[in-house]
């Protein structure tokens, strides 16, 4: 059994068996180097894609405004909110390290949907949970303080991403300002003045758009 | 901007799913069969609620989903400190719990009726087993709660990025789209508080109470008793730019 389908396996264990194995039979493993486009913008929706390793960053264009949307990691499927409602992407996919994929292609997949409604459920699952992380950082937005909010994105995406080392961890996808911001909800010179404070106090240490936190008990506490 | 959703198009004339003899129920039922709408019937008991009441709690366990048939509620969640924020208004046709399907547990928002209500309410498993057995109906959920989603990352970057006077002129304009009634449908009836309007829009009474009255001596709306007129949209929606209407639209 390859790696892919063990990985998948475990993700779809909740499917009906049939629609386990259509999946798990016509699914192909694709690897994406880091700063790799998977889609774009504008592309016909052409089946289901679930990562299975790396990090993914969804954003959207228009009129020259670039928007981050959404990290993507592992378990977790891309473009859900288009699988359902639109014919093409309304966002672009792009790696932010080395990243594989799990592509069910199908150019119809709402009739995949029909067919399997387990399968059509599992996704909604995914889609719940994000509209509950959704709304709860909206009323933190409201009323939680900058520096507090960021801060425990920090450790929520350290604990996602991050890699052990011998310093602490190492948050390395190279995400700008604007995309932290983004994340966050709160202006991009928020966020600069945010982490120069807390590499003040020695808290974390940057480098570029690579983020060490180096006291994980004190940024754990804010 | 332009990461809007398609949502109104549903809801100017919402199909009729024949559950208790509604009038005004959710398009995310369209095209079940007869025996569906049985079965729905079936499966969901009629609730109805005093203006002003509790349809549940946040923190309380949630037993599974409700469908508005009429009146208009509020869902709200708690912030630090006993703040609240209004997340959206929910009027006929619109479901309530959707945040619970999978898992049960909790409700992580209260919900409140603005106005008397009514509606269905349906047990978690009944309803994903319905949705298993009615999958158009589980695709249009689906495609329900992704355009939710996309409103509420939208309200995520607004809520960022744009100034009090700019959350609450959109508000304005999206309450007036909704809900509007009297001439060019311009005047908001107001079972709205002007604490829901500040907590609608994540901004504080006084700071909701002070713009709005700034917007009426600008000649923007005019203020009567539990009403709100929108007299010159043009100009509101030159305060509200650049996030488009149709995307709050689909919190309301």
């Amino acid at each position: 059994m390859g790696c892919m389908t063990r990985k998948l396996q475990s993700l779809l264990d909740k499917l009906e068996p049939e629609a386990r194995e259509v999946v798990l039979a016509s699914a192909q493993e694709l690897l994406f180097p880091p700063d790799a486009q998977i889609y774009a913008q504008g592309d016909l929706v052409d089946g289901l894609y679930i990562v299975l390793d790396g990090a993914v960053k969804e954003f959207w264009q228009s009129e020259g405004c670039v928007q981050f949307v959404r990290l993507v990691g592992p378990g977790e499927i891309l473009g859900m909110g288009e699988l359902f409602s639109n014919a093409v992407h309304t966002c672009s996919a792009v790696t932010l390290r080395q990243t594989s994929l799990a592509w069910f292609a199908h150019p119809e997949i709402h009739k995949v949907f029909m067919r399997y409604p387990s399968l059509l459920l599992w996704i909604m699952e995914d889609l719940v949970r994000q509209l509950g992380e959704v709304r709860a950082a909206l009323v933190k937005t409201v009323y939680v303080e900058s520096a507090a909010r960021l801060t425990r994105k920090l450790v929520e995406v350290a604990e996602r991403f991050g890699k052990r080392a011998s310093q602490g961890v190492v948050i390395d996808l190279k995400l700008s300002r604007d995309e932290w911001a983004a994340l966050v909800g709160m202006a991009p010179e928020t966020v600069s003045r945010v982490l120069h404070d807390l590499e003040r106090q020695g808290w974390i240490s940057l480098e570029g758009r690579r983020i060490l936190l180096i006291n994980e008990e004190k940024l754990c506490s804010q | 901007m332009a990461h809007v959703a398609s949502g109104a198009k549903h809801r100017k004339s919402p199909p009729l799913c024949g559950v208790g003899g509604c009038t005004g129920c959710s398009w995310i039922f369209s095209g079940l069969t007869r025996e569906g709408q049985q079965e729905l019937q079936r499966l969901t008991r009629s609730v109805e609620y005093e203006a002003d009441e509790a349809i549940f709690h946040e923190g309380a366990p949630a037993f599974g989903f409700f469908i508005l048939c009429s009146g208009k509620a509020k869902l709200i969640k708690q912030g630090p400190g006993g703040k609240r924020q209004i997340l959206k208004i929910i009027g006929p046709g619109e479901l309530l719990g959707e945040e619970n399907l999978f898992e049960g547990g909790t409700h992580t928002a209260s919900a409140r009726t603005l106005e008397p209500t009514r509606a269905r309410f349906i047990k978690r498993e009944d309803f994903l087993d319905f949705l298993k057995r009615y999958p158009n109906v589980a695709l249009q959920l689906a495609e329900k709660i992704a355009r939710e989603l996309q409103s509420f990352q939208a309200k995520l970057i607004e809520t960022a990025y744009e100034s009090c006077r700019a959350r609450l002129a959109r508000l304005l304009l999206a309450l007036a789209e909704r809900y509007g009634t009297g001439e060019n449908g311009r005047e908001i009836q107001a079972p709205i508080s002007r604490t829901d309007l500040a907590e609608m829009a994540g901004i504080s009474t006084e700071t909701a109470i002070r713009t709005l009255g700034e917007f009426e001596e600008r000649g923007l709306i005019a203020l009567k008793r539990r009403k709100i007129v929108i007299l010159d949209p043009g100009r509101l929606e030159e305060i509200a730019a650049p996030i488009a209407v149709e995307t709050i639209e689909n919190l309301l």
